[in-house]
């Protein structure tokens, strides 16, 4: 519960850090939206379809525009495809940092401007993340196939997305910590751990999933209550949407605080410098956990 | 002979008490089954016969007779019904192996107590050159039969059911859904037959008449069919099912284990007609039985009102189980349709937003008006069954699920009918015309063709005329022409003679042609107007005049200019509506002819918007977004929904930060 409350505590007041995940995710995102927001202010901005808009949405409009522009579907697809490879890479580069510092933060008090040291973790760090990355992309989907049973496959599908996740951040934890290389041997050889620790890492990330699930449904009902009919309102409506972004910011900070100050309190012994190495084969490492 | 007193003997023995069900005929009976099946389940097959009445109504004696083999249509791959459509049906493809491949195979035909007529069955092929099509067959008489003279034959037959991909045959389950299941035939008309082959696209052509159908099955099965069941009989291992249905253009029947049958009663309201509606319904879609009587009630009342009176008192809505849905569902037959099946769950609905139910099972009973009742020839005019039924629907929809929600609210966005058969049209308006043979409208074309074109044609002949004129449009054709065989010319004549004026341009340049219209505001273009100033005029005449304001005072005098174009090749009449700075408004009224046209104004207050066709009377314009122009720019309406999209991309980034 002491760990809970106090990564809370260290999320919410690093107010540094959370801007700067949140500017982040704001940049990343500008420019797909502004070229869709300029081309259709190019094509609709002197005619009475914002207007109408205001009232009503009408898909209609939309498709007559991509009709008689195929050149701006075409532009949106590559903007979408663009826009996929900078959020894969701004992830990663958050991602690293954020686990960085964390990592340094618990070692005591770091010196310097935070935002180079967080660049310089993020540049330290980006490969082996990004490989990390890599492997949680692949285990997720492969998890995900239960699903195509039906919704029953949950049963099986929502424990082993869970597991993916919790070892995904065990994992970096354990390679900031470490600095080391081999990113498949550690992804996979801290499942032992990850499996032993199971139930306290479920518990500790749900009071996360649920405070994140809080958030939105507050921006549900926020949402569902204000119709945006006019500039001001819109305004409002731009606001409370930020703040769900920068509070969802604040939410992954908290994981990754919560998570490090677990790993600490219940990490094995120092990893020897010659480790047996047990590599499981790809299907036995995914165990049901239920 | 002795057949002739068998067939004596069987009618006095037959277990039917064969009541009728209309007093006077509706229509001109020409073409009456007696029809009887056993199934085979695990033939997969119909072992089959009828006899048939078939009478001349012409002027001129019939040397041949020729009728559809329809099933021949799923026989083998080189069928013009497989190579039109390479096996593709909707979403889904025709399955190899033997037990998947149906025909119809004819043991014996003969006029009854005379000539057996099998060894003179000939295949022909009128539609195309192909050799290997088997759909059609003539048969030459010795004697003609005479003008007014009626010829009784009887036929004995073999109906292997393909695997359901397209409309008819048997399922998983022992699902079976019988449809073009007997040889049936052609139209005699202007001299000839029409009797043409069986395409992907059309099925239906064919004379009204009383139809009875004696269907035997083993008792685990429960039956439907497109009639009014009369008599049931059972032995230990069969049920047989006795059908009688008068005045309608075909026969068709279902066999499930799994249905559950439930009856519904409507009242169409300002009469004291009845119908009793059944619906066979797949497991787990009795859930939907509200949804469904609320919709089939709406929906028998709107058509009354609208087209005129559905004859028959009864309707079997078949709701097919998963994976019939895409293959047999979405069907339409005399007083029998098939509807949505999964795509109508409450699951479905609620995840997509589609108001596909109502969609389908609008769509579907009202095929019962245009092709069952005023029977048109889906081969050669597929607009008049498949267009006119979808206008049916569409307003059926937009009253029912509201104006701009017909669709449904697809992922929170409202989706009407015409939002749909807009965006089928729009982007190839011109890939042909409408009253063309169906197997001739190129594939990519036949949506728009056959569905969405005449749906937007015939919304805007009713923006055109107006609602109440375009009712009763609607009320004569359906007078006139309902138990007939209407062509696209006879609509237009009734249009013409309802409307009292010639509407030939519209019809000329949008069903006969392929003309476009985009009706496109242009520049608005405001300049300060400065008047000579002086003394005009003599004696008591004269006056000062001149002296503007300055620019941007509400009194500002100005000189403008509104460009409007029609980027089309079409011409349609229209309003245009000119805003000024002052609240004031003027009306023009455009021939809407191609090309640009210039509107000035001289001594006026600032123009400060244009509207073309505010009313939205043209559904055919190419595209509405530029239908207007305001001199100043508003993006808080765009800014809406494109500040929505940036937080939904600043989400989905979050959730890829917790993968990375
Ligand atoms: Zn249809």
């Amino acid at each position: 519960m002491n760990i809970i409350l106090k990564s809370f505590k260290q999320a919410f007041s690093f107010y540094k850090l959370y801007f700067l995940v949140w500017f982040l995710s704001l940049l990343a995102a500008w420019p797909l939206f502004s070229a869709i927001q300029n081309a259709l202010a190019g094509n609709l901005g002197m005619t009475n379809v914002p207007g109408e808009w205001l009232q009503n949405f009408n898909l209609g409009y939309l498709f007559e525009i991509a009709v008689n522009q195929p050149s701006l579907a075409w532009m949106t697809t590559q903007g979408v495809r663009a826009t996929a490879i900078v959020f894969v890479l701004v992830a990663v580069l958050t991602s690293a940092g954020t686990f960085g510092i964390f990592r340094e933060l618990s070692k005591g008090p770091v010196d310097g401007r935070f935002l180079a040291n967080f660049l310089r973790l993020s540049g330290t760090f980006f490969g082996r993340f990004f490989r990390i990355g890599l492997w949680v992309v692949t285990c997720v989907l492969l998890a995900l196939l239960p699903l195509m049973a039906g919704s029953i496959g949950a049963i099986i599908a929502v424990p082993l997305v869970s597991f993916i996740l919790i070892n995904a951040d065990v994992t970096r934890i354990r390679v900031v910590e470490n600095g080391e290389k081999g990113m498949t041997r550690h992804f996979f050889t801290t499942m032992p751990f990850v499996l032993r620790n199971l139930g306290v890492f479920i518990g500790y990330y749900l009071v996360s999933v649920v405070t994140i699930a809080l958030g939105l449904g507050l921006y549900r009902l926020l949402d569902n209550f204000i119709t945006p009919a006019s500039v001001s309102l819109i305004f409002l409506m731009v606001m409370i949407q930020q703040s769900l972004i920068l509070f969802r910011s604040t939410m992954r900070i908290q994981i990754i605080s919560m998570a490090t100050m677990l790993y600490d309190k219940r990490k094995p012994l120092p990893v020897p410098e010659e480790p047996v190495i047990q590599l499981p084969t790809n299907d036995s490492t995914l165990p049901n956990p239920a | 002979m002795i057949e002739r007193v068998f067939l004596l003997f069987w009618t006095l023995t037959c277990p039917i008490l064969a009541q009728v069900l209309f007093e006077k005929p509706l229509s001109p009976r020409i073409a009456n089954y007696d029809l009887k099946a056993v199934l085979l389940p695990d033939a997969k097959a119909i072992d089959g016969s009828w006899t048939l009445r078939w009478q001349n109504r012409s002027e001129t004696p019939v040397t041949e007779l020729q009728f559809h083999l329809y099933l021949n249509a799923f026989k083998n791959e080189k069928s013009t019904f497989l190579t039109e459509s390479g096996g593709r049906h909707r979403a889904g493809t025709y399955e190899k192996g033997e037990i998947n491949w149906g025909y119809v195979d004819i043991r014996r035909i003969n006029i009854v107590g005379g000539e057996d007529l099998t060894d003179k069955i000939e295949y022909i092929h009128p539609d195309d050159d192909n050799a290997d099509d088997q759909t059609v067959i003539r048969i030459p008489l010795s004697k003609p039969v005479e003008p007014g003279a009626e010829i009784e034959l009887s036929c004995e037959f073999y109906s292997k059911l393909p695997r359901a991909y397209a409309r008819t045959g048997f399922g998983d389950d022992d699902f079976y859904f019988i449809g073009q299941w007997f040889p049936k035939i052609g139209v005699w008309q202007n001299n000839n037959w029409n009797c043409h082959q069986f395409h992907s696209n059309s099925e239906f052509f064919a004379d009204f008449g009383v139809y009875t159908m004696e269907l035997t099955v083993p008792k685990r099965f429960v039956v439907g069919a497109n009639a009014v069941l009369q008599n049931k009989t059972s032995t230990d291992s069969t049920d047989t099912y006795f059908y009688r249905q008068e005045d309608v253009i075909d026969a068709v029947w279902t066999a499930y284990p799994d249905y559950t049958e439930i009856k519904q009663e409507v009242n169409i309201r300002g009469t004291n007609h009845k119908i009793e509606v059944t619906y066979l319904l797949a497991p787990d879609r009795e859930a939907l039985k509200e949804r469904y009587f609320l919709a089939v009630d709406s929906m028998f009342n709107y058509y009354q009102e609208w087209f005129g009176s559905y004859p028959y008192s009864n309707l079997t809505i078949v709701d097919p189980p998963v994976g019939s849905e895409m293959t047999v569902g979405g069907m339409e037959y005399p007083t029998l349709i098939t509807t949505g099946g999964f795509f109508s769950s409450k699951m479905a609905t609620e995840l997509l937003g589609l108001n596909w139910l109502e969609v389908v099972t609008f769509h579907e009973f009202a095929h019962n008006y245009f092709q069952s009742l005023v029977a048109t020839n889906e081969f050669e005019e597929p607009w008049l069954d498949e267009g006119f039924t979808s206008y049916a629907e569409h307003r059926a929809l937009e009253r029912f699920c509201g104006e701009t929600t017909g669709y449904g609210n697809v992922l929170g966005m409202p989706f009407s009918s015409l939002d749909y058969h807009r965006m089928s049209y729009i982007p190839n308006p011109r890939g042909g015309t409408m009253p063309t043979k169906a197997w001739e409208i190129p594939t990519n074309f036949y949506q728009t063709a056959a569905y969405s074109k005449p749906v937007l044609v015939l919304t805007t002949l009713e923006r055109l005329l107006g609602t109440t004129m375009m009712n009763q449009v609607m009320r004569t054709y359906f007078e006139n022409w309902h138990f007939g065989h209407p062509r696209t010319e006879d609509f237009i004549a009734v249009v013409n003679q309802v409307a009292g004026r010639d509407l030939s341009w519209f019809f000329n340049q949008y069903v006969y042609g392929d003309q476009t219209i985009d009706l496109h505001a242009g520049s608005i273009i405001n300049t300060n107007f400065i008047p000579d100033e002086g003394w005009f005029g003599d004696g008591s005449e004269m006056q000062f005049s001149g002296g503007n304001k300055e620019e941007g005072s509400d009194s500002t005098i100005y000189r403008a200019k509104v460009r409007v174009y029609n980027d089309g090749t079409g011409t349609f009449p229209t309003d245009i509506v000119i805003h000024f700075a002052n609240g004031d408004s003027t009306v023009k009224q455009w021939d809407g002819s191609s090309g640009l046209i210039v509107y000035e104004f001289h001594n006026t207050p600032k123009v400060t918007s244009v509207a073309i066709d505010p009313l939205r009377k043209n559904l055919l314009d190419l595209n509405f977004s530029n239908n207007t122009r305001n001199v100043e720019a508003q993006s808080a309406g765009i800014s809406r929904y494109t500040l929505r999209f940036l937080f939904w991309l600043e989400y989905v980034l979050q959730f890829v930060m917790s993968l990375f």
